[in-house]
């Protein structure tokens, strides 16, 4: 039990010394631009939590040997819960007066890369701007994930330990190591980050504004800094970069990892890949088309242009408005809001059901239908030609249902805290899939005007959309916190 | 096709054509000669094909075998035939003119949706008014199972069809053979109809009424013979009558059998009758005391009962228009809730039903079990009987493709009809359910007059579909169902 205690206690640790250092940017942008309460208050926040890490990491070091998956989950959602709480500090001390449950729910959305705010983005002094967008970039990845590299020996322990906190079910290409799948995806991120800041300052964004939609935008957070989320006045560059970055970060890490590895041709075959290029194309043009009809013709080159940069926002579940997309008919409103049910690829930033689950469903739903001619029939059912286990089926039809039960629940919370039926259900689906903002709302992400108890609900939707629902879940299971069997 | 299923369809004509001779007799007692024409004519196009068609295929009864393929073809065919031929004689009488709007109807009658086309449910004859009834009560307890109750020498495994036709997933046999059970199940169902007749005539309601209510009822349907619905007679005792038989019907029938043994114990301990009462629980006690708060309601008494009518109302799927109702948004998510949730298994409502919710809570369980463990031995039970694996995909499976359709009708109704996405997901909801109100301007109304004929087409396919629980109906759409040696 010692054992465990110390493991849990190590990466804790650990994770409290990341989020000392990433701190250190936004401390220096306070600094500099004499935001002396917030500065002060990060000051003391940086020294102690890399002090606390520091002295945890050394000396709660641990051999894990043979433990029980719980302590995994253990680790994952105590950490997530610890450091969101530990987030709302600098908000609660800069001077502005928030409340505790505004700061809650800031630092909730930053870190689930939700990118809804309870506090307007341009009230929020420069630090806290560029504290948000790390607190983006570090959800984006995950803290877990961010953590492991401080723990270069846990081959395998690393790798279960960051199942618990991936989006979507495990299905990394397997041709390589996990330590080096992981090296690569931290690589990746950071790169795709950094080619982003250079081509926006290309395109001419300020430093300022380009670093912080890069961190946000590779986390497919959607761009509160950038007028609450609505770019649609932008140079056209500058929306074409962003588009094309959040579509990149929506899809699955697996499939840049495959390319470099000189694979990509078996990424023509993936299937996960495919439905998602068709969904997007097909939704594309079925939205154009109708908008073109009621519009009654007007400029169809513009609109697809639009439609698509608006669908891949969707998609991604960054959720910016680029296009004037409330004016769009209830056709389209209806498709949108599944694309955004399905949402990204599965292991990339964005959030959703994911397309793998999605493939996997229709693949299964054919083979139901098939068994019902042929009851006694033995199929298997190939994903991406090989053999899916029966009980990844099972478990994914699961997530599925139970996905859309929470989707209900939240959103019959939400009523009770007076919304009213239709914004009920768009803001529990624009938080658990951590789309942001919700379709169609006028004033974008910002919900500043509920009151608390909404606020709770959408936080505790927001981290369930986040970490896929069962870590969550199982914070209110007995089984979690005792050692046996029963 | 098979010849024999050919012949199957001649002689469920002639049943359909059958039928129609009620409303020809209260035609005939109310002097509506017109009328009475009108279905002498309808019950003529029925028999003569149906006949035709029997005598045809009649050599072909013996020498061929009937595969499971047949019996969701039997099923789901005979579904859509009795909703076209069960449509004539809205046409023939004039009450309307578009027959895809009597199509409509009838199907919405038959899969005890409850939602109408007519505005003005006093201005159509008494036989109409009875007809429609009448489609209710027989798709209640499904037509099919009837007719091989009351045929046990055609040959087709009865078993097979009710796992096509009646609702649930898991059928408890009573008997040795099931098409006795299917008799025992109809002559609960005929003796709680008669019960419940008696009892509204008590109330205050004329012969006719009372008749016609307790068709719908026990059906679940929810067709009523006024505009208002239950709200036209206003008397709280007839609400509470038609709560108690609501409540009823939305119970497993096979329980009946139970309590007529005096198998007390068996009852209480029957899981998902337990899952039922606690969600009429927590439904009442939610909505009442959100109606108490917020001063929507004056007395405690007063909120507490209507809010157990409501909820018996929308979870046995029955769905009568209870008048001029606005409920606030919390209350009306619960009811959205119930909705879906639908009554138990082998009862006569719709929608997904509370054993396969329940299910799908164990496997929940069960998943975050095994997660936390790693791994566990799978021992989940229902009743005391271990689940089947391939049971709980199933149900898993036909939550998944609940939401499908239903997004997909939503779609197509956005798109053809226009209007506003929540209304129309709402009433897709409503129709998938078999509920019929639909939560209009948050208002309860069961109009569903539209003028798109793409809309009136996929809410009658999505009734039917519902009331069959989608997959036997998806079937007939599937390649390998049209080509059984297709891989």
């Amino acid at each position: 039990m010692k054992v465990n205690r110390n493991f849990i206690f190590n990466i804790i640790s650990i994770a409290i010394m990341i989020y000392g250092i990433s701190m250190v940017p936004s401390l220096v942008m306070a600094y500099r631009y004499n935001e002396n309460e917030l500065s002060s208050s990060m000051f003391i926040i940086v020294i102690s939590c890399i002090t606390a890490g520091v002295l945890g990491y050394k000396y709660l070091s641990s051999r894990l040997t043979d433990v029980q998956t719980r302590i995994y989950y253990i680790t994952t959602i105590i950490t997530w819960v610890l450091l969101i709480l530990l987030s709302t500090i600098p908000y609660l001390t800069c001077g502005r007066g928030y409340s505790f449950i505004d700061c809650l729910f800031e630092s909730t959305a930053s870190w689930t890369t939700t990118g809804a705010c309870a506090i307007a983005n341009s009230d929020l002094p420069l630090g806290l701007k560029l504290w948000r967008a790390s607190c983006n970039w570090m959800g984006g990845i995950g803290i877990i994930l961010l953590t492991l590299a401080f723990l270069p020996r846990m081959q395998f322990i690393g790798q279960r330990l960051a199942s618990t906190e991936i989006r979507g079910p495990n299905f990394l290409m397997s041709t390589i190591t996990f330590r080096k799948a992981y090296r690569r995806i931290l690589m990746l991120y950071s790169a795709s980050t950094l080619l982003q800041y250079v081509l926006l300052r290309f395109a001419g964004m300020t430093r300022f504004m380009s670093l912080l939609t890069a961190l946000s935008n590779t986390s497919t957070s959607g761009l509160q800094h950038l007028n609450g989320g609505i770019i649609v006045a932008l140079s056209a560059k500058i929306k074409i970069i962003i588009t094309v970055f959040a579509f990149l970060s929506s899809l699955n890490v697996g499939f840049f990892i495959a390319a470099l590895a000189g694979k990509g041709r078996r990424l023509i075959k993936n299937s996960e890949l495919n439905l998602y290029t068709v969904e997007l194309v097909l939704v594309t043009l079925l939205i154009t088309v109708s908008t073109t009809i009621t519009n009654g013709g007007g400029k169809v080159l513009s609109t697809l242009g639009n439609t698509l940069m608006q669908v891949i926002s969707f998609i991604s579940t960054a959720g910016y408005i680029v296009a004037p997309c409330n004016e769009w008919n209830s056709f389209s409103i209806s498709l949108v809001t599944i694309v955004v049910f399905i949402g990204a690829c599965a292991i990339s930033t964005g959030g959703g059901i994911k397309m793998s689950r999605a493939v996997y469903a229709i693949k299964t739903l054919s083979h139901n239908v098939y068994s019902l001619v042929h009851p006694h029939s033995i199929k298997t059912i190939y994903y991406n030609d090989e053999p899916a286990r029966s009980e990844d089926i099972t478990e994914t039809k699961l997530y599925i249902s139970l996905f859309l039960l929470i989707y209900i629940c939240g959103s019959m919370l939400l009523a009770l805290d007076g919304y009213d039926v239709y914004s009920a259900l768009n803001y529990s689906q624009a938080m658990l899939t951590n789309l942001g903002t919700p379709i169609l709302a006028q004033s974008g992400a910002v919900v500043s005007s509920t009151n608390g108890f909404a606020k709770v609900v959408m936080s505790f939707l927001m981290i369930c959309g986040r970490l896929e629902i069962y870590p969550v879940l199982m914070l209110f299971s007995v089984n979690l916190w005792t050692r046996k069997k029963k | 096709m098979n010849k024999r299923v050919l012949h199957f369809f001649g002689i469920f004509l002639v049943f359909i054509g059958g039928c129609q001779c009620i409303p020809l007799i209260f035609a005939l007692a109310f002097g509506e000669y017109r009328e009475a024409g009108a279905f002498l004519i309808s019950i003529a196009i029925c028999l003569v094909p149906g006949i035709a068609v029997r005598t045809c295929f009649r050599t072909a009864v013996s020498d061929e075998k009937l595969g499971l393929r047949d019996s969701y073809c039997i099923v789901a065919v005979s579904w859509i035939l009795a909703s076209i031929f069960g449509a004539l004689p809205f046409m023939l009488t004039g009450v309307t003119d578009d027959y895809f709007l009597a199509f409509f109807e009838t199907a919405s009658g038959f899969s005890t949706t409850g939602a109408t086309i007519f505005p003005q449910v006093e201005a159509l004859p008494h036989c109409i008014l009875i007809w429609r009834a009448l489609t209710q009560w027989l798709g209640g307890m499904g037509m099919i199972v009837l007719f091989f109750a009351l045929l046990p020498k055609f040959g087709v495994k009865a078993s097979r069809i009710s796992n096509a036709e009646t609702p649930g997933p898991i059928q408890r046999k009573l008997t040795s053979h099931y098409a006795n059970t299917a008799q025992y199940f109809y002559y609960a169902y005929i003796i709680l109809t008669i019960v419940l007749a008696v009892l509204l005539k008590i109330g205050g309601m004329s012969f006719f009424d009372a008749i016609a209510h307790a068709l719908t009822t026990l059906a679940t349907g929810g067709f009523s013979t006024h505009t208002g619905g239950l709200s036209y007679f206003d008397s709280s005792y007839i609400y509470c009558v038609i709560g108690i038989f609501a409540f009823i019907a939305g119970t497993n029938f096979a329980l009946f059998f139970d309590l007529l043994a005096g198998k007390f114990k068996s009852i209480i301990k029957d899981e998902e009758f337990r899952f039922y009462l606690l969600i009429i629980l927590c439904s009442t006690l939610l909505i009442s005391s959100y109606l108490k708060a917020t001063g929507a309601m004056d007395s405690f008494f007063s909120s507490l009962s209507s809010a157990l009518f409501v909820t018996l109302n929308t979870l046995s799927t029955l769905g009568f228009e209870v008048g001029n109702f606005t409920m606030p948004p919390f209350c009306l998510f619960i009811l959205i809730f119930l909705m879906m949730i639908g009554g138990c298994s082998s009862s006569t409502s719709g929608g997904i039903k509370v054993s396969r919710l329940l299910m799908l809570f164990k496997a929940v369980k069960k998943e975050i079990r095994q997660r936390i463990y790693g791994t566990v031995t799978d021992n989940t039970k229902y009743n005391n009987k271990k689940i089947d694996k391939n049971n709980v995909d199933y149900i898993l499976s036909f939550t998944i493709l609940f939401t499908v359709v239903v997004g997909i009708a939503t779609i197509i109704i956005s798109a053809f009809g226009g209007g506003d996405v929540l209304n129309n997901l709402l009433s897709v909801l409503s129709c998938i359910g078999n509920q019929g109100p639909s939560f209009d301007n948050f208002g309860l109304t069961c109009n569903y007059f539209t003028d798109s004929r793409i809309c009136i087409i996929t809410y009658t396919f999505v009734m039917i579909a519902g009331r069959l629980e989608i997959a036997t109906f998806l079937v007939l759409f599937s390649s390998h169902f049209w080509n059984p040696n297709k891989a």
